[in-house]
Protein backbone atom coordinates (compact mmCIF):
# COMPACT_ATOMS: atom_id res chain seq x y z
CA UNK A 1 0.00 0.00 0.00
CA UNK A 2 1.67 3.18 -0.73
CA UNK A 3 1.33 5.72 1.45
CA UNK A 4 2.47 9.41 0.62
CA UNK A 5 5.57 9.96 3.24
CA UNK A 6 4.09 12.80 5.28
CA UNK A 7 0.72 10.56 5.78
CA UNK A 8 3.12 8.12 6.33
CA UNK A 9 4.43 9.71 9.32
CA UNK A 10 1.47 11.47 10.95
CA UNK A 11 -0.09 7.81 10.31
CA UNK A 12 2.24 6.51 12.46
CA UNK A 13 2.26 9.39 14.66
CA UNK A 14 -1.68 8.88 15.33
CA UNK A 15 -1.06 4.83 15.35
CA UNK A 16 1.14 4.70 18.22
CA UNK A 17 -0.79 7.26 20.15
CA UNK A 18 -3.60 4.75 19.59
CA UNK A 19 -1.97 2.01 20.89
CA UNK A 20 -0.76 4.36 24.13
CA UNK A 21 -5.00 4.54 24.49
CA UNK A 22 -5.84 7.96 22.78
CA UNK A 23 -9.32 7.43 21.52
CA UNK A 24 -8.89 10.20 19.47
CA UNK A 25 -5.96 9.70 17.76
CA UNK A 26 -7.28 6.18 16.86
CA UNK A 27 -10.26 7.81 15.48
CA UNK A 28 -8.36 9.80 13.66
CA UNK A 29 -6.35 7.03 12.18
CA UNK A 30 -9.15 4.93 11.67
CA UNK A 31 -11.12 7.88 9.54
CA UNK A 32 -7.53 8.41 7.95
CA UNK A 33 -7.35 5.20 6.37
CA UNK A 34 -10.64 4.48 5.02
CA UNK A 35 -10.05 5.71 1.65
CA UNK A 36 -6.58 3.87 1.40
CA UNK A 37 -8.49 0.64 2.15
CA UNK A 38 -11.18 1.47 0.00
CA UNK A 39 -8.57 2.07 -2.42
CA UNK A 40 -7.35 -1.40 -2.04
CA UNK A 41 -10.85 -2.80 -2.80
CA UNK A 42 -11.41 -0.69 -5.29
CA UNK A 43 -11.95 -2.40 -8.75
CA UNK A 44 -11.85 -5.76 -7.62
CA UNK A 45 -15.28 -6.14 -5.63
CA UNK A 46 -17.87 -4.81 -7.59
CA UNK A 47 -20.67 -4.33 -5.65
CA UNK A 48 -20.54 -1.57 -3.28
CA UNK A 49 -21.91 -3.80 0.05
CA UNK A 50 -18.69 -6.00 -0.82
CA UNK A 51 -16.71 -3.16 -0.91
CA UNK A 52 -18.34 -1.68 2.42
CA UNK A 53 -18.03 -4.64 3.92
CA UNK A 54 -14.36 -5.59 3.36
CA UNK A 55 -13.55 -1.85 4.80
CA UNK A 56 -15.56 -2.41 7.52
CA UNK A 57 -13.61 -6.19 7.62
CA UNK A 58 -10.39 -4.36 7.20
CA UNK A 59 -11.11 -1.87 10.24
CA UNK A 60 -12.03 -4.78 12.64
CA UNK A 61 -8.89 -6.55 11.82
CA UNK A 62 -6.59 -3.11 12.40
CA UNK A 63 -8.22 -3.24 15.87
CA UNK A 64 -7.72 -6.99 16.50
CA UNK A 65 -3.89 -6.52 14.88
CA UNK A 66 -3.60 -2.33 16.64
CA UNK A 67 -0.96 -4.58 19.55
CA UNK A 68 1.32 -6.06 16.33
CA UNK A 69 2.50 -2.42 14.95
CA UNK A 70 5.83 -1.86 16.04
CA UNK A 71 6.46 2.19 16.86
CA UNK A 72 8.89 3.84 14.23
CA UNK A 73 8.07 1.17 11.22
CA UNK A 74 6.26 2.18 8.40
CA UNK A 75 2.15 2.03 8.67
CA UNK A 76 1.99 1.39 5.14
CA UNK A 77 3.07 -2.37 4.42
CA UNK A 78 1.65 -2.88 8.25
CA UNK A 79 -1.95 -1.62 7.24
CA UNK A 80 -0.95 -3.09 3.39
CA UNK A 81 -0.57 -6.80 4.34
CA UNK A 82 -4.02 -6.44 6.72
CA UNK A 83 -5.80 -5.27 3.67
CA UNK A 84 -4.79 -7.62 1.44
CA UNK A 85 -5.16 -10.52 3.21
CA UNK A 86 -9.22 -9.06 4.33
CA UNK A 87 -9.56 -9.02 0.54
CA UNK A 88 -8.37 -12.18 -0.45
CA UNK A 89 -11.22 -13.29 2.12
CA UNK A 90 -13.64 -11.37 0.76
CA UNK A 91 -12.88 -12.52 -3.19
CA UNK A 92 -13.14 -16.55 -2.13
CA UNK A 93 -17.06 -15.25 -0.10
CA UNK A 94 -17.84 -13.20 -3.26
CA UNK A 95 -17.27 -16.09 -5.53
CA UNK A 96 -18.34 -18.55 -3.39
CA UNK A 97 -21.52 -16.63 -2.97
CA UNK A 98 -21.69 -16.10 -7.06
CA UNK A 99 -21.41 -19.36 -7.31
CA UNK A 100 -24.94 -20.09 -5.37
CA UNK A 101 -26.69 -17.55 -6.64
CA UNK A 102 -27.67 -15.80 -9.25
CA UNK A 103 -29.11 -12.75 -9.73
CA UNK A 104 -32.93 -12.09 -9.03
CA UNK A 105 -34.77 -10.02 -11.23
CA UNK A 106 -38.42 -8.91 -10.40
CA UNK A 107 -39.41 -8.35 -13.80
CA UNK A 108 -39.63 -12.32 -14.10
CA UNK A 109 -42.04 -13.33 -11.58
CA UNK A 110 -44.10 -10.73 -12.94
CA UNK A 111 -44.58 -12.58 -16.22
CA UNK A 112 -44.90 -16.12 -14.35
CA UNK A 113 -48.15 -16.62 -12.50
CA UNK A 114 -47.61 -17.05 -9.12
CA UNK A 115 -49.50 -19.94 -7.01
CA UNK A 116 -51.79 -18.52 -3.98
CA UNK A 117 -49.28 -17.88 -1.22
CA UNK A 118 -50.10 -19.22 2.08
CA UNK A 119 -50.92 -15.81 4.21
CA UNK A 120 -47.53 -15.31 5.97
CA UNK A 121 -47.45 -14.70 9.60
CA UNK A 122 -47.99 -11.05 10.95
CA UNK A 123 -45.00 -9.48 11.67
CA UNK A 124 -44.89 -6.20 13.28
CA UNK A 125 -42.03 -4.50 11.46
CA UNK A 126 -42.54 -0.93 12.99
CA UNK A 127 -40.71 -1.63 16.16
CA UNK A 128 -37.73 -4.00 14.27
CA UNK A 129 -37.51 -0.76 11.67
CA UNK A 130 -36.71 1.61 14.71
CA UNK A 131 -34.06 -0.27 15.72
CA UNK A 132 -32.00 0.43 12.64
CA UNK A 133 -29.79 2.57 11.92
CA UNK A 134 -31.57 5.91 10.89
CA UNK A 135 -29.95 6.12 7.66
CA UNK A 136 -30.85 2.50 6.40
CA UNK A 137 -34.36 3.00 8.31
CA UNK A 138 -34.77 6.24 6.14
CA UNK A 139 -33.71 4.19 2.91
CA UNK A 140 -36.32 1.27 3.57
CA UNK A 141 -38.90 3.33 4.43
CA UNK A 142 -38.28 5.86 1.64
CA UNK A 143 -37.82 3.01 -1.18
CA UNK A 144 -40.12 0.08 0.40
CA UNK A 145 -42.36 1.46 2.31
CA UNK A 146 -43.56 4.40 0.19
CA UNK A 147 -42.38 3.26 -2.94
CA UNK A 148 -40.20 6.51 -4.38
CA UNK A 149 -38.44 4.90 -7.07
CA UNK A 150 -33.97 5.22 -6.32
CA UNK A 151 -34.13 8.73 -8.26
CA UNK A 152 -36.85 10.11 -6.43
CA UNK A 153 -35.32 8.52 -3.06
CA UNK A 154 -31.99 10.18 -3.94
CA UNK A 155 -33.20 13.76 -4.81
CA UNK A 156 -35.45 13.76 -1.24
CA UNK A 157 -32.98 12.77 0.97
CA UNK A 158 -29.68 13.69 -0.85
CA UNK A 159 -28.10 10.49 -0.59
CA UNK A 160 -26.71 9.20 -3.78
CA UNK A 161 -28.76 6.12 -5.37
CA UNK A 162 -25.58 3.88 -4.64
CA UNK A 163 -25.17 4.55 -1.07
CA UNK A 164 -29.03 4.24 -0.96
CA UNK A 165 -29.53 0.76 -2.25
CA UNK A 166 -26.34 -0.34 0.08
CA UNK A 167 -28.20 1.00 2.90
CA UNK A 168 -31.67 -1.13 1.99
CA UNK A 169 -29.45 -4.13 1.15
CA UNK A 170 -28.01 -3.27 4.80
CA UNK A 171 -31.40 -2.50 6.36
CA UNK A 172 -32.65 -5.73 5.13
CA UNK A 173 -30.13 -8.05 5.72
CA UNK A 174 -30.38 -6.06 9.27
CA UNK A 175 -34.30 -6.64 9.78
CA UNK A 176 -33.60 -10.29 8.95
CA UNK A 177 -31.30 -10.70 11.75
CA UNK A 178 -33.68 -9.12 14.34
CA UNK A 179 -36.27 -11.09 12.65
CA UNK A 180 -34.22 -14.31 13.81
CA UNK A 181 -33.83 -13.08 17.15
CA UNK A 182 -37.03 -12.18 17.90
CA UNK A 183 -38.43 -15.70 16.76
CA UNK A 184 -35.16 -17.41 18.70
CA UNK A 185 -36.60 -15.42 21.94
CA UNK A 186 -40.29 -17.06 21.23
CA UNK B 1 -24.34 -3.95 9.68
CA UNK B 2 -23.57 -0.95 11.37
CA UNK B 3 -22.27 2.34 8.86
CA UNK B 4 -18.37 2.48 8.72
CA UNK B 5 -18.60 5.54 10.73
CA UNK B 6 -20.35 4.36 13.60
CA UNK B 7 -17.82 1.39 13.48
CA UNK B 8 -15.16 3.98 13.83
CA UNK B 9 -16.94 5.74 16.95
CA UNK B 10 -17.37 2.36 18.30
CA UNK B 11 -13.66 0.83 18.21
CA UNK B 12 -12.41 4.01 18.89
CA UNK B 13 -14.81 4.65 22.08
CA UNK B 14 -13.81 1.10 22.85
CA UNK B 15 -10.08 1.47 22.21
CA UNK B 16 -7.67 1.42 25.91
CA UNK B 17 -4.24 1.35 25.67
CA UNK B 18 -2.82 -1.74 23.70
CA UNK B 19 -0.29 -4.26 25.02
CA UNK B 20 2.45 -3.95 22.17
CA UNK B 21 3.60 -7.73 21.43
CA UNK B 22 7.52 -8.01 21.85
CA UNK B 23 9.97 -7.69 18.76
CA UNK B 24 10.26 -11.28 16.74
CA UNK B 25 13.20 -12.09 18.08
CA UNK B 26 12.46 -11.53 21.52
CA UNK B 27 9.48 -13.32 20.89
CA UNK B 28 11.36 -16.17 19.12
CA UNK B 29 13.46 -16.67 22.18
CA UNK B 30 11.25 -16.91 24.81
CA UNK B 31 10.03 -19.60 22.05
CA UNK B 32 12.91 -21.42 22.12
CA UNK B 33 13.69 -21.01 25.66
CA UNK B 34 10.45 -23.07 26.47
CA UNK B 35 11.46 -25.50 23.91
CA UNK B 36 14.49 -26.12 25.59
CA UNK B 37 12.04 -26.60 28.83
CA UNK B 38 10.94 -29.28 27.06
CA UNK B 39 14.12 -31.16 26.20
CA UNK B 40 14.62 -30.81 29.81
CA UNK B 41 11.55 -32.27 30.78
CA UNK B 42 11.93 -35.44 28.25
CA UNK B 43 15.52 -35.24 29.47
CA UNK B 44 14.32 -36.02 32.92
CA UNK B 45 12.18 -38.58 32.00
CA UNK B 46 14.53 -40.59 29.54
CA UNK B 47 18.20 -39.28 30.38
CA UNK B 48 20.75 -38.06 28.33
CA UNK B 49 21.96 -40.30 25.95
CA UNK B 50 25.04 -42.00 27.50
CA UNK B 51 27.91 -41.53 24.71
CA UNK B 52 26.83 -37.69 24.19
CA UNK B 53 30.71 -36.66 25.74
CA UNK B 54 31.58 -38.66 22.93
CA UNK B 55 29.62 -37.50 20.21
CA UNK B 56 29.77 -33.46 21.18
CA UNK B 57 32.90 -34.02 19.67
CA UNK B 58 32.28 -35.29 16.39
CA UNK B 59 31.98 -32.21 14.23
CA UNK B 60 29.56 -33.87 11.64
CA UNK B 61 27.05 -34.76 14.57
CA UNK B 62 27.62 -30.98 15.89
CA UNK B 63 27.04 -29.54 12.39
CA UNK B 64 23.43 -31.67 12.24
CA UNK B 65 22.35 -30.73 15.25
CA UNK B 66 23.27 -27.01 14.59
CA UNK B 67 21.57 -27.56 11.30
CA UNK B 68 18.38 -28.86 12.95
CA UNK B 69 18.43 -26.55 15.75
CA UNK B 70 19.16 -23.68 13.26
CA UNK B 71 16.49 -24.34 10.75
CA UNK B 72 14.02 -25.28 13.72
CA UNK B 73 14.49 -20.95 15.07
CA UNK B 74 14.62 -19.80 11.54
CA UNK B 75 11.46 -21.54 10.76
CA UNK B 76 9.75 -20.18 14.27
CA UNK B 77 10.92 -16.23 13.32
CA UNK B 78 9.34 -16.91 9.89
CA UNK B 79 6.44 -18.18 11.65
CA UNK B 80 6.72 -15.37 14.15
CA UNK B 81 7.49 -13.02 11.07
CA UNK B 82 4.14 -13.84 9.36
CA UNK B 83 2.36 -12.98 12.50
CA UNK B 84 3.05 -9.46 12.12
CA UNK B 85 1.60 -7.85 9.32
CA UNK B 86 4.53 -5.58 6.81
CA UNK B 87 7.52 -7.62 7.89
CA UNK B 88 10.47 -7.40 5.43
CA UNK B 89 10.32 -10.58 2.49
CA UNK B 90 13.53 -12.26 3.43
CA UNK B 91 12.52 -12.76 7.24
CA UNK B 92 9.86 -14.84 6.12
CA UNK B 93 11.82 -16.89 3.56
CA UNK B 94 15.50 -16.90 5.45
CA UNK B 95 14.25 -20.70 6.96
CA UNK B 96 14.35 -22.17 3.31
CA UNK B 97 18.48 -21.83 2.91
CA UNK B 98 19.21 -23.86 6.23
CA UNK B 99 16.53 -26.72 5.98
CA UNK B 100 17.78 -26.61 2.00
CA UNK B 101 21.27 -27.41 3.48
CA UNK B 102 20.11 -29.67 6.43
CA UNK B 103 18.44 -31.86 4.10
CA UNK B 104 21.64 -31.51 1.59
CA UNK B 105 23.36 -32.72 4.16
CA UNK B 106 21.52 -35.32 5.51
CA UNK B 107 21.21 -36.85 1.99
CA UNK B 108 24.42 -36.70 1.50
CA UNK B 109 25.55 -38.56 4.20
CA UNK B 110 22.72 -40.78 3.55
CA UNK B 111 23.77 -41.67 0.06
CA UNK B 112 26.91 -43.99 0.09
CA UNK B 113 24.94 -46.17 2.64
CA UNK B 114 21.68 -46.22 0.66
CA UNK B 115 22.56 -49.67 -1.02
CA UNK B 116 23.10 -51.60 2.30
CA UNK B 117 21.17 -49.94 5.07
CA UNK B 118 17.41 -50.94 4.46
CA UNK B 119 15.11 -48.24 5.26
CA UNK B 120 14.29 -48.26 8.83
CA UNK B 121 10.31 -49.51 10.09
CA UNK B 122 8.26 -46.53 11.24
CA UNK B 123 8.35 -47.98 14.62
CA UNK B 124 12.42 -46.59 14.86
CA UNK B 125 11.84 -43.71 13.08
CA UNK B 126 11.11 -41.60 15.94
CA UNK B 127 11.14 -41.66 19.66
CA UNK B 128 7.09 -41.90 20.30
CA UNK B 129 7.53 -40.26 23.52
CA UNK B 130 10.10 -37.48 22.95
CA UNK B 131 9.49 -36.65 19.43
CA UNK B 132 5.62 -36.03 20.21
CA UNK B 133 6.35 -34.27 23.24
CA UNK B 134 8.96 -31.65 22.42
CA UNK B 135 7.18 -31.46 18.64
CA UNK B 136 3.89 -31.23 19.81
CA UNK B 137 4.18 -29.04 22.93
CA UNK B 138 7.06 -26.63 20.95
CA UNK B 139 4.32 -25.87 18.35
CA UNK B 140 1.69 -25.78 20.57
CA UNK B 141 3.95 -22.77 22.37
CA UNK B 142 4.76 -20.73 19.60
CA UNK B 143 0.68 -20.93 18.74
CA UNK B 144 -0.17 -19.54 21.95
CA UNK B 145 2.30 -16.68 21.06
CA UNK B 146 1.01 -16.67 17.23
CA UNK B 147 -2.58 -16.15 18.37
CA UNK B 148 -1.90 -12.96 20.22
CA UNK B 149 -0.75 -11.36 16.55
CA UNK B 150 -2.24 -11.03 13.46
CA UNK B 151 -3.19 -14.15 11.25
CA UNK B 152 -2.67 -12.79 7.45
CA UNK B 153 -0.63 -15.58 6.52
CA UNK B 154 -2.50 -18.31 8.13
CA UNK B 155 -1.62 -21.05 6.10
CA UNK B 156 1.91 -20.68 6.06
CA UNK B 157 2.24 -19.44 9.71
CA UNK B 158 0.79 -23.35 10.38
CA UNK B 159 3.17 -24.65 8.07
CA UNK B 160 6.02 -23.02 9.38
CA UNK B 161 5.12 -23.61 13.20
CA UNK B 162 4.95 -27.63 12.45
CA UNK B 163 8.36 -27.35 10.78
CA UNK B 164 9.58 -25.73 13.38
CA UNK B 165 8.38 -27.85 16.26
CA UNK B 166 9.33 -30.90 14.30
CA UNK B 167 12.85 -29.35 13.99
CA UNK B 168 13.08 -28.47 17.13
CA UNK B 169 12.20 -32.34 18.20
CA UNK B 170 14.94 -33.86 16.30
CA UNK B 171 17.24 -31.69 17.82
CA UNK B 172 16.02 -33.11 21.37
CA UNK B 173 15.90 -36.27 20.52
CA UNK B 174 19.57 -36.73 19.75
CA UNK B 175 20.50 -35.32 22.82
CA UNK B 176 17.98 -38.04 24.31
CA UNK B 177 18.84 -41.50 22.16
CA UNK B 178 22.08 -42.92 20.34
CA UNK B 179 20.29 -45.14 18.33
CA UNK B 180 18.57 -42.28 15.68
CA UNK B 181 22.14 -41.16 14.29
CA UNK B 182 21.63 -43.26 10.77
CA UNK B 183 21.72 -40.79 7.75
CA UNK B 184 18.97 -42.68 6.26
CA UNK B 185 17.18 -42.05 9.09
CA UNK B 186 17.88 -38.16 9.27
CA UNK B 187 16.98 -37.58 5.95
CA UNK B 188 13.18 -39.62 6.41
CA UNK B 189 12.66 -37.14 8.68
CA UNK B 190 13.44 -34.24 7.33
CA UNK B 191 10.99 -35.00 4.69
CA UNK B 192 8.65 -35.93 6.80
CA UNK B 193 8.45 -32.96 8.84
CA UNK B 194 8.35 -30.87 5.54
CA UNK B 195 5.74 -33.34 4.41
CA UNK B 196 3.69 -32.63 7.58
CA UNK B 197 3.92 -29.07 7.53
CA UNK B 198 2.41 -28.62 3.81
CA UNK B 199 -0.13 -31.68 4.73
CA UNK B 200 -1.43 -29.77 7.49
CA UNK B 201 -0.86 -26.04 6.70
CA UNK B 202 -4.69 -25.60 5.80
CA UNK B 203 -5.21 -26.18 9.12
CA UNK B 204 -4.02 -22.66 9.75
CA UNK B 205 -7.39 -21.52 8.82
CA UNK B 206 -8.96 -22.75 11.68
CA UNK B 207 -6.21 -21.96 14.35
CA UNK B 208 -5.43 -18.55 13.01
CA UNK B 209 -8.42 -16.67 12.87
CA UNK B 210 -9.31 -12.76 12.84
CA UNK B 211 -11.76 -12.47 16.02
CA UNK B 212 -11.97 -8.51 17.43
CA UNK B 213 -15.74 -7.76 17.71
CA UNK B 214 -18.25 -8.18 16.09
CA UNK B 215 -19.22 -5.30 13.67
Amino acid sequence: MSVRGTDEAELGLLLTAAQDGNRASYAAFLRAVVPLIRAVGRGKLARPADLEDFVQDTLLAVHQALPTFQPGRPVGPWLGAIARNRLSDALRRTYRRRAVETDFDDGIADTVAQPEAEPAPQVALGPLLSRLPERQRTAIEMLKVQGLSLKEASDASGVSIGALKVAVHRGIVGLRQLLRKEDDHG
Amino acid sequence: MADTSHLIERLSSEASAARRLPPPVLRLLLWGAASLGLMALATSWHGIRPDLGLVISNPVWLAKQALALGTALLAGFAAISFSVPGRRGWERLIWLPAAAFWLLVAWESARPTLETQAIPDMVHLFCPYCFPVISIGSALFLAADMRRAAPVAPVRMMALLLIAGGGMAMFGERLIHDDLDAPLLIAIQILAVLSVGAVLAPLGRVLFRWHGVQK
